[in-house]
C-alpha cells in the first residue's frame, strides 16, 4: 500500500505526506519508509530527504534478476575464485529443483574443458544446489514438493537433506562430497542482493580429495576462498543490483 | 630480490587504474580514478593532463595499501596507456599547454586533404604504417602549432614538450621541471605518424610534412628498458616498462609468437595480430604497428585493425531504442529466438573503418520483415560484431598470408556467451578467454617484470597465461556461407547508396 502510494506520485514523497495519507504519526510512517529504503524497494533522494521508489521495486516489476547481467558485473571476482582455489568457479541459480549454471570459469590447468554454462544439475546434490534449498526465498515452496532423485551411494534422501539444510543455514555454506557424481566434492556459499536476500550461489569443484580433507570436511583454504568471493561479490550485488 | 611484485598504471581513456601484481602474475589489488571529459566543440574532446597525473598520485599509493606493500615490495613499474593522445607542456614549469587533444578528437579533419597532398598514401603506409586519419597524433601536432606562433617558437627550442600519456607519466615520475627523462617507447611513437616503422626512430621527412619540430619529440626507446627510476609516487622504483594499451593487451594475452592474434571487445574493438620481427604493410586496410620491443632485441611487429562500432552499438540499442535495461541484458533477449530472421544490421552511423575505409557509408538494417522480433534485432546487433571481426581478420589473413588458427578475447563483451560463440562460428576458429581479465594492465607489468629479472623470459609468461573459457566452432559451412551472403549483401547495399567524399575523416566522436 505504501508502496502504491509513492509510485501513484509523480514527484517523490516526504515523511508527512505519507503520515498524513495513511493517518499514522509520523514516527510510524518513517520507521515503515525505513525498511523498504533499507531492502531497496524505496530511494531516498539524499538532498531532499523525500522518498521515490527504488531499484528493488522496479527489479520486481521487471522479474527475476537477469543472469547474463549476474555473470558480467561477478567475471573478475569468480575468475578470481578459479585462480586462486586452482578448481573450476561457478556461479548457480534455483530454478525449480535444480541448480543452472549461470556462469563457469575452468580450472587454471590447461587440460582442455567445457563450458558448462546452461547445464542444470539436481539441486539436493550439489553443494550450490544445497545453498539456495537453504537460503532462496524460492526454496519453501521448492521443499514441498521435493522428492530427491539418488544419483550416487552418497545421495541424500528427504529426512537427511533436511538436517543437512539446517547445517547450511547456521553455516552459510555448504559442501557435499560424490552426492552427485562419485568422485567430485564441491563447495558453495550464498550470493544476496540488496536488501541482503539470496539470488544466487558461488561455488567451486573438483576432485573429491583436492576439495575435502580425509573427515570429508572442506579444505580450510578452499572454504575461505569461496567465503571471501561470496562476500566480495554479494558487496558488489549490493551496490549495483 | 625481496621486492615481488609489480605495479601498473593502465592510463585509460575514462579513467586512471593501478593495479598491482603477484610474482605469479596474479591480480592482487586495484584502485581506479575517473578524469574529465571535455567537450569545448562538436568533435573535440579533450583530457586535463594535470589531473591524469594528480590521479596517478592517488591511485598508485591506494592499490599498494590495499595489497598492504610498500615500494620497497615493487619491483618494478610499467605504464600502460591510451594512444595517440596528444599533451604538450612547458619545459621549464611543468605545466600542461592546454588541454590534451585525445585519440577521439576529429578536429584535424579539415586538415587532412591539405595534408593528404604533401605525404601520399603510399609512402605514409610505407614508412609509418599508418592510413591518414583522426587517430593519429601527428595532424593534432599540426593544428597546434598553426594555432600558437608562440607555441611554434618554444616548441623550436624545445622549450615546449611533446608526448604521448606514458611520456607525461614518465617525465613526471622521475622528477619533472627536476630532472624529468623525456622519453617514449616504440609501441607508442608508432601511433603517432612520425616514427619510421623499420628504423624506430622519428623521421625528419614526416616531422617536416606535418611541420612538427625535432626539438620538442622525446627520445624513441624500447618498450621494456629501464626508462628511468622514480622519484615521485614510487620513489626508487625502476619504472621497467611503457607500452600502448592495445599493444600491452596483446602482451598481456601472451600472444607473443607470429600468427598469435587478441581482439579487445569494449566500446570499439582492436584486434592486433603478431607479424613477427618485420613489418607487414597493409594493402587490406589495415594498419601496421609495433607490438613490442624489449632492450637490445628487434622489434616484434603486429597488424591492426580497429571496429569503431561494437559496445557502443549495443549501447545504441540500450539507450537509443530502449530495447534493454542494461548491456548484458541484450544476451537474454537474444536468447529468445533461434536466429537472426534473416536481418542483418550495418552499424556505419559515421561512416565504416577498417578494413572499408569507407567514412561517407551510412548505417543500414537490411531485410526488415513483419515477423522481426526485438529478439531478432538483438541477434542482428551482437552479429555485427562478429562479422566485422571476421572482415578485419579476413583482411589480415589476406595481408599476412597466413590463416588465424585461435583469436584471444578479451573486454566487457567477452562476457557476452552468445556473442563469444558467434564469433568463434563466423571466423570458424576457436575463441578462448583468459583468466585475467586485466589484459592491459597485465602487459605492462609483464614488460616491466621482465626488465627488472622478475621474470625470466617469456616461456615463463606464456606459462602464466590460463584459459578461463573457451568456445569452439559449431556451425555448418552451408550455414556459414548463407549468413555470410546475407552480411555481404547488407554491407554492399550500404557501401552503394552511399555518396563517396575521400578521404577518411577518422571515427566518431562518441
Ligand atoms: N554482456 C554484454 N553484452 C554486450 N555488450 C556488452 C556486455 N557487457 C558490456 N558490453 C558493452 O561493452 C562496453 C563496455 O566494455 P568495456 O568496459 O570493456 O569498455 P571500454 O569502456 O571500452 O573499456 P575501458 O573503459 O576499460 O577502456 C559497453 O559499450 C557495453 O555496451
Amino acid at each position: 500500500m505504501l508502496l502504491q502510494l509513492v509510485a501513484s506520485r509523480a514527484d517523490p514523497v516526504s515523511v508527512s505526506d505519507v503520515a498524513a495519507a495513511l493517518g499514522v504519526a509520523k514516527s510510524s510512517a518513517h520507521e515503515l519508509l525505513r525498511t523498504l529504503t533499507d531492502v531497496g524497494f524505496l530511494a531516498q533522494d539524499a538532498d531532499t530527504g523525500r522518498y521515490a521508489v527504488g531499484d528493488g521495486a522496479r527489479r520486481l516489476a521487471h522479474g527475476p534478476l537477469d543472469t547474463n547481467l549476474l555473470r558480467s558485473l561477478t567475471t573478475n571476482l569468480v575468475d578470481a575464485l578459479a585462480v586462486r582455489s586452482g578448481e573450476s568457479a561457478y556461479i548457480g541459480v534455483l530454478r525449480g529443483q535444480q541448480v543452472e549454471v549461470v556462469h563457469h570459469v575452468f580450472r587454471p590447468d590447461d587440460t582442455r574443458q567445457q563450458l558448462e554454462v546452461g547445464d542444470r544439475h539436481e539441486a539436493h546434490a550439489t553443494a550450490m544446489g544445497q545453498v539456495l534449498l537453504a537460503l532462496d526465498p524460492a526454496a519453501p515452496a521448492v521443499m514441498r514438493t521435493l522428492d530427491p532423485v539418488r544419483l550416487t551411494q552418497r545421495t541424500l534422501d528427504l529426512p537427511a537433506l533436511r538436517t543437512r539444510l539446517v547445517e547450511v543455514r547456521q553455516r552459510q555454506w555448504a559442501c557435499t562430497v560424490g552426492e552427485r557424481t562419485a568422485d567430485k566434492a564441491d563447495v558453495a556459499a550464498p550470493l544476496r542482493g540488496r536488501g541482503g536476500i539470496v539470488v544466487a550461489a558461488v561455488g567451486l569443484v573438483g576432485d573429491v580429495d583436492q576439495v575435502v580433507s580425509a573427515r570429508r570436511d572442506p579444505r580450510p583454504v578452499l572454504l575461505a576462498h569461496v567465503q571471501a568471493a561470496a562476500a566480495a561479490i554479494t558487496a558488489e550485488l549490493g551496490a549495483t543490483l | 630480490m625481496s621486492a615481488r611484485h609489480v605495479v601498473a598504471i593502465d592510463q585509460g581513456t575514462t579513467s586512471t587504474r593501478c593495479i598491482v601484481f603477484d610474482q605469479q602474475g596474479r591480480f592482487v589489488s586495484v584502485a581506479q580514478r575517473e578524469h574529465r571529459q571535455w567537450f569545448p566543440q562538436p568533435g573535440w574532446v579533450e583530457h586535463d593532463a594535470a589531473e591524469i597525473w594528480a590521479n596517478v598520485t592517488k591511485v598508485v599509493p591506494a592499490a599498494l595499501a590495499k595489497a598492504g606493500i610498500g615500494p620497497g615490495d615493487v619491483a618494478a613499474l610499467g605504464i600502460a596507456n591510451q594512444r595517440e593522445t596528444a599533451v604538450l607542456w612547458d619545459r621549464r614549469t611543468g605545466r600542461p599547454q592546454g588541454r590534451a587533444i585525445t585519440w577521439q578528437d576529429t578536429r584535424v579533419a579539415p586538415l587532412l586533404p591539405e595534408l593528404a597532398r604533401r605525404v601520399d598514401d603510399p609512402t605514409l603506409r610505407e614508412r609509418c604504417g599508418l592510413p591518414l586519419s583522426t587517430y593519429a597524433t601527428a595532424p593534432r601536432l599540426t593544428w597546434l602549432l598553426r594555432e600558437s606562433p608562440d607555441l611554434r617558437r618554444r616548441a623550436a627550442t624545445g622549450d615546449v614538450l611533446f608526448g604521448t600519456m606514458e611520456t607525461w607519466l614518465v617525465w613526471n615520475l622521475t622528477g619533472g621541471v627536476s630532472g624529468g627523462v623525456h622519453v617514449t617507447d616504440v609501441t607508442n611513437a608508432s601511433r603517432t605518424m612520425l616514427m619510421d616503422l623499420r628504423t624506430l626512430d622519428w623521421d625528419d621527412g614526416l616531422g617536416d610534412a606535418f611541420e612538427v619540430p625535432r626539438a620538442m619529440l622525446p627520445q624513441v626507446r624500447p618498450s621494456a628498458t629501464v626508462h628511468g627510476r622514480a622519484t615521485q609516487v614510487l620513489p626508487g622504483v625502476v619504472i621497467g616498462a611503457a607500452i600502448g594499451d592495445q599493444q600491452a593487451a596483446l602482451f598481456g594475452q601472451a600472444c607473443f609468437a607470429p600468427g598469435e592474434a587478441k581482439c579487445t571487445y569494449g566500446t570499439g574493438a582492436f584486434l592486433l595480430l603478431n607479424t613477427g620481427s618485420e613489418p607487414v604493410v597493409s594493402t587490406h586496410g589495415l594498419a601496421s604497428t609495433v607490438a613490442f620491443q624489449a632492450d637490445g632485441e628487434p622489434a616484434t611487429y603486429a597488424l591492426e585493425g580497429s571496429i569503431a562500432m561494437t559496445g557502443s552499438l549495443v549501447q545504441w540499442f540500450r539507450d537509443s531504442l530502449a530495447m534493454v535495461r542494461t548491456a548484458p541484458e541484450i544476451e537474454t533477449l537474444a536468447r529468445t529466438v533461434e536466429d537472426n530472421g534473416g536481418c542483418f544490421i550495418v552499424p556505419a552511423f559515421s561512416g565504416l573503418f577498417a578494413p572499408h575505409w569507407r567514412p561517407e557509408a551510412r548505417g543500414g538494417i537490411s531485410r526488415l520483415t513483419s515477423h522481426l522480433t526485438r529478439g531478432h534485432l538483438a541477434r542482428a546487433v551482437l552479429e555485427a560484431t562478429a562479422w566485422q571481426t571476421v572482415d578485419v581478420v579476413e583482411a589480415m589473413n589476406a595481408d599476412a598470408g597466413l590463416a588465424l588458427t585461435a583469436l584471444r578475447v578479451d573486454g566487457g563483451m567477452t562476457s557476452n556467451l552468445l556473442l563469444m560463440q558467434t564469433v568463434s562460428n563466423l571466423l570458424d576458429v576457436p575463441v578462448e578467454r583468459p583468466m585475467v581479465h586485466e589484459t592491459v594492465s597485465l602487459g605492462a607489468a609483464y614488460a616491466a617484470g621482465l626488465t627488472v629479472g622478475l621474470w625470466p623470459d617469456l616461456a615463463v609468461l606464456r606459462r602464466h597465461w590460463h584459459c578461463g573459457a573457451r568456445w569452439a566452432p559449431d556451425m555448418a559451412p552451408a550455414q556459414r556461407e548463407l549468413e555470410r551472403r546475407g552480411w555481404r549483401t547488407a554491407l554492399a547495399q550500404t557501401l552503394t547508396s552511399a555518396e563517396p567524399t575521400p578521404p577518411s575523416t577518422g571515427p566518431p566522436a562518441p
